[in-house]
């Protein structure tokens, strides 16, 4: 182990201003794949915050007995979609409306024309423009519902904007993972190039494959771990620097978990493939 | 020990080798000799492995070029050392490190390769530039250390493919004895020469190829000065 990081720091010693134009080029790529997953679990959860907000309102009828409502309600929380269910009466209906409106029906109206509802939300994971359909039909049939209603298309144009955002940045993070991956392959087979001397003469004493290429997919890695490091390093310093002035706390809940590891893993992944690649054509054949 | 056997190779439709059979048992010194361009480079290069005869067997310690697995050939190759006409030393490297860099490829414990690299460099008589850089040294020091790195690994055989094209007559008996002690110590050498003056100066077998087929031969030796 010890032959094989000597090996593969003096081939980054012997090839300093190509290693660096890789460093730099790779650390730019990594930014801003990593910038693209940032953005795709920003729009994850944007998409689970749509979608918490998602709920059906279901309509009863006037005579309905708090016993059947409460036996509709108890129904309707077993379903395995449904989140939560809140009950509004006629009375709570009615200040709603009059807060949301400023107007007092009352002061025409000898009745309360608002029907009582159920407000079923859903869970997101169920969530989807046929599935809300398919739910709106089987409430549409429960005895107790007079009708059933949900804002359908403002949900379903942020969805599906949402969606086609994420659909062009996994495009766009394709294309930076092979750009970045194509800069550590090119820089290996330069290293390859100066190291022809030294991969000769492994070949002719008896080094096996595996140890011939070590030290160049050691490299490849290191590439990928300084580069990660850089970002991670710059991205530090720009949320200490902005947190100064401009209140940057809620980008903190899109560091899950998930994108942090990703994260840490996409340069040296980068660095691997691309060294893997790069010394695959290198065989036993000398000269 | 090695053992050709019916091989014959060919690039594309040049016959290089025909029908070649002859043999090194173990402790000799045998020459190959002939033109230039004659073949005996990819000769040689079939004893490390690096062609494969198209046709026949090269036999090799335990192992046939038959039946060689590709993950094998490194094995096969520790048991042989080469030298070559231009060195092939790393010039980033000293002398010390050159050697001792053939021992640390095939994973070989840092004492051992200190014990080792020692006593080749003795061997060589080069033990005084052990700190030098190939270009510090001249022709005929350069190819005593890529002979110090060819026996560091204790070859069973050496291959020398015209390891004295490069150097003048005197130099090139110095290497030649060089190789004669080596082999006097216990490991086979197949000398591949076109210098026909130099193989009169060795009592030893000689292989002579020409037309792709290799002859053995008898030349007279020179007298004793």
């Amino acid at each position: 182990m010890r032959f094989i990081l000597r090996e593969a720091f003096r081939s980054i010693g012997r090839t300093k201003l190509s290693f660096m134009f890789s460093l730099v080029s790779m650390a730019l790529g990594v930014a801003l794949v990593q910038l693209s997953l940032l953005s795709i679990v920003f729009s994850e959860r944007l998409e689970e915050n749509v979608k918490s907000k998602f709920a059906m309102n279901l309509f009863l009828e006037d005579g309905a007995s708090a016993a059947n409502i409460g036996k509709l309600k108890a129904d309707l929380e077993a379903r395995e979609y449904v989140k939560s269910v809140d009950y509004i009466s006629k009375a709570a209906a009615a200040e709603k409306f009059i807060a949301e409106t400023g107007e007092d029906f009352r002061r025409i109206l000898d009745y309360n024309p608002l029907p009582a509802s159920l407000v079923v939300s859903l869970k997101a994971e169920y969530w989807d423009d046929l599935r809300a359909r398919e739910i709106k039909t089987e409430f549409e049939r429960l005895s107790l519902v007079d009708d059933v209603s949900y804002e359908t298309d403002a949900y379903q144009r942020i969805l599906s904007f949402v969606e086609d955002v994420r659909d062009s940045l996994w495009t766009f993070t394709a294309l930076l993972v092979f750009v970045a991956f194509y800069i550590v392959y090119a820089t290996l087979r330069l290293i390859m190039f100066n190291r022809a001397e030294e991969i000769e003469t492994m070949k002719l004493v008896g080094g096996s494959l595996s140890t011939i290429k070590a030290p160049i997919i050691v490299n490849g890695v290191v590439i990928g771990l300084l580069a990660n490091a850089v970002v991670v390093a710059l991205f530090y310093a720009a949320y200490r620097a902005t947190s100064g002035f401009v209140d940057v706390s809620w980008i903190e809940i899109y560091f899950t978990d998930y994108y942090i590891y990703l994260s840490f893993v996409v340069g040296p992944a980068i660095g691997l493939l691309g060294s893997a690649l790069a010394t695959r054509k290198i065989s036993m054949k000398i000269g | 020990m090695l053992e050709f056997v019916n091989v014959s190779f060919a690039y594309d439709d040049h016959e290089i080798l025909r029908d070649v059979s002859f043999s090194v048992a173990p402790g000799d010194f045998a020459f190959l000799i002939g033109r230039s361009g004659c073949g005996k480079s990819t000769l040689l290069q079939h004893i490390y492995m690096n062609q494969r005869p198209h046709a026949g067997e090269v036999r090799f310690d335990n192992y046939s070029s038959a039946t060689v697995k590709r993950g094998e050939i490194a094995k096969w190759r520790r048991k042989i050392g080469v030298v070559f006409q231009d060195f092939r030393l790393l010039k980033d490297r000293d002398i010390y490190d050159n050697i001792a860099f053939a021992l640390e490829v095939t994973k070989t414990p840092a004492r051992e390769i200190k014990r080792r690299v020692n006593e080749a460099l003795i061997e060589v008589g080069l033990n005084h530039r052990r700190s030098s850089y190939p270009d510090e040294l001249s022709g005929g020091e350069q190819q005593r250390a890529g002979v110090a790195r060819a026996i560091a690994n204790e070859p069973a055989l050496v291959v020398a493919d015209e390891p004295t094209g490069n150097l003048d007559p005197n130099t090139s008996l110095e290497i030649l004895s060089l190789f004669k002690r080596i082999n006097k110590k216990g490991a086979a050498v197949l000398f591949a020469t076109h210098n026909y003056d130099l193989i009169k100066h060795v009592d030893a077998r000689i292989y002579k190829l020409e037309d792709g087929k290799a002859s053995s031969v008898r030349i007279k030796k020179k007298p004793r000065a």
